[in-house]
């Protein structure tokens, strides 16, 4: 998956309008990521890499890119 | 002294008996003086909780109960070479959270049938003729979430309401033979689960909500393991066909 696709994937996930998001935007811009935002990452991860993220993984992202990083089947 | 909730010679099976809530249910039943089997995917975890188990005659039968079309010949067999049961208890059951936009019927179908549907099919083949003793009791383990709407727990919810509508059911279709059929509803209980949704989510609305609306605490599973207990013996004689609420005043408001 190119790293175009996952942003699209995020976006979706997120319900953020597309092209919004790139590698180095900051999540704490995103008024979209809240609690409800993280829960839907969390299930999206599971689903589609077989990626369990942690409270203290979630806590460390700071970028869409650090979300990129870990988006690789596990 | 007297012991009203005294299980001395039940012979009782207990699902889900390697998770929280379940370990704690087949030691305190044990204590109690009943014979246990204690069920469940994970034999070395069933293992190391025989080794705590009180008392004399036990057993540990691994089932995996997303293969629902093997119950049947499960309980058959256990009943042939342990004998009749007097008591159930299905503590097995799933939790997941998921966003009603993600939750497809797949993911609906994998809680209704570890929540509900084996439930049903274990109470169908083990009440019957010769593989349960008359006035026998079956609690199983909902949640408040069987009453309360919750966020992202569509498929969660919906099990246990329907878990709580059956056992009404099933107390009628168990009418003839005297058997007891109830269940109990916790809110948030001191498991793994627990911990790991704490961890997952430690500023959630929920939690919050947890620590202000579940004023008397979290719930320790010794006291859903003493409920259970009590639903199971002669104590509760003529209490069929209801949920206890144990939630530290949660539902209350």
């Amino acid at each position: 998956m190119t790293n175009q696709e996952k942003i699209a994937l995020l976006e979706e996930t997120l319900e953020i309008d597309e092209g919004t998001l790139t590698e180095d935007t900051l999540l704490e811009d995103v008024d979209e990521y809240d609690s409800m935002a993280k829960l839907s990452l969390i299930v999206m991860m599971d689903d589609e890499f077989a990626v369990k993220l942690t409270g203290d993984m979630i806590k460390g992202f700071q970028t869409v890119g650090d979300i990129l990083a870990v988006m690789e089947k596990a | 002294m007297i012991n009203p909730m005294d299980l001395t010679g039940k012979r009782i099976l207990v699902t889900g008996a390697a998770g929280g809530m379940g370990v704690e249910t087949a030691i305190q039943l044990s204590r109690l003086g009943a014979r246990v089997v204690i069920s469940g995917r994970n034999e070395e975890k069933l293992k190391e909780l025989y080794g705590r188990l009180e008392g004399i005659g036990h057993h540990i039968h691994v089932m995996d109960l997303n293969e629902v079309d093997t119950i049947e010949e499960s309980i058959r067999n256990l009943v042939s070479e342990y004998g009749p049961f007097s008591g159930f208890v299905h503590c097995a059951g799933i939790a997941p959270m998921r966003p009603l936009k993600m939750t497809r019927t797949e993911n609906m179908i994998q809680v209704m049938n570890a929540n509900l549907f084996s439930f049903i099919e274990i109470v169908r083949c083990i009440t019957k003729k010769g593989c349960f003793e008359d006035e026998g009791s079956i609690v199983a383990v909902s949640s408040t979430a069987s009453i309360q709407g919750k966020q992202s727990k569509v498929a969660y919810s919906a099990s246990k309401a329907a878990l709580d509508g059956a056992i009404r059911c099933l107390v009628c279709d168990l009418k003839k033979k005297k058997i007891r059929v109830n269940s109990v509803m916790p809110c948030w209980v001191n498991t793994r689960m627990y911990q790991i949704y704490m961890d997952r989510y430690p500023d959630t609305f929920e939690v919050q909500e947890i620590k202000e609306k579940q004023y008397m605490g979290v719930t320790e599973p010794i006291e859903v393991a003493n409920t259970i207990a009590f639903l199971i013996s002669d104590a509760a004689k003529t209490i069929t066909g209801t949920s206890i609420l144990i939630d530290g005043g949660m539902s209350q408001g």
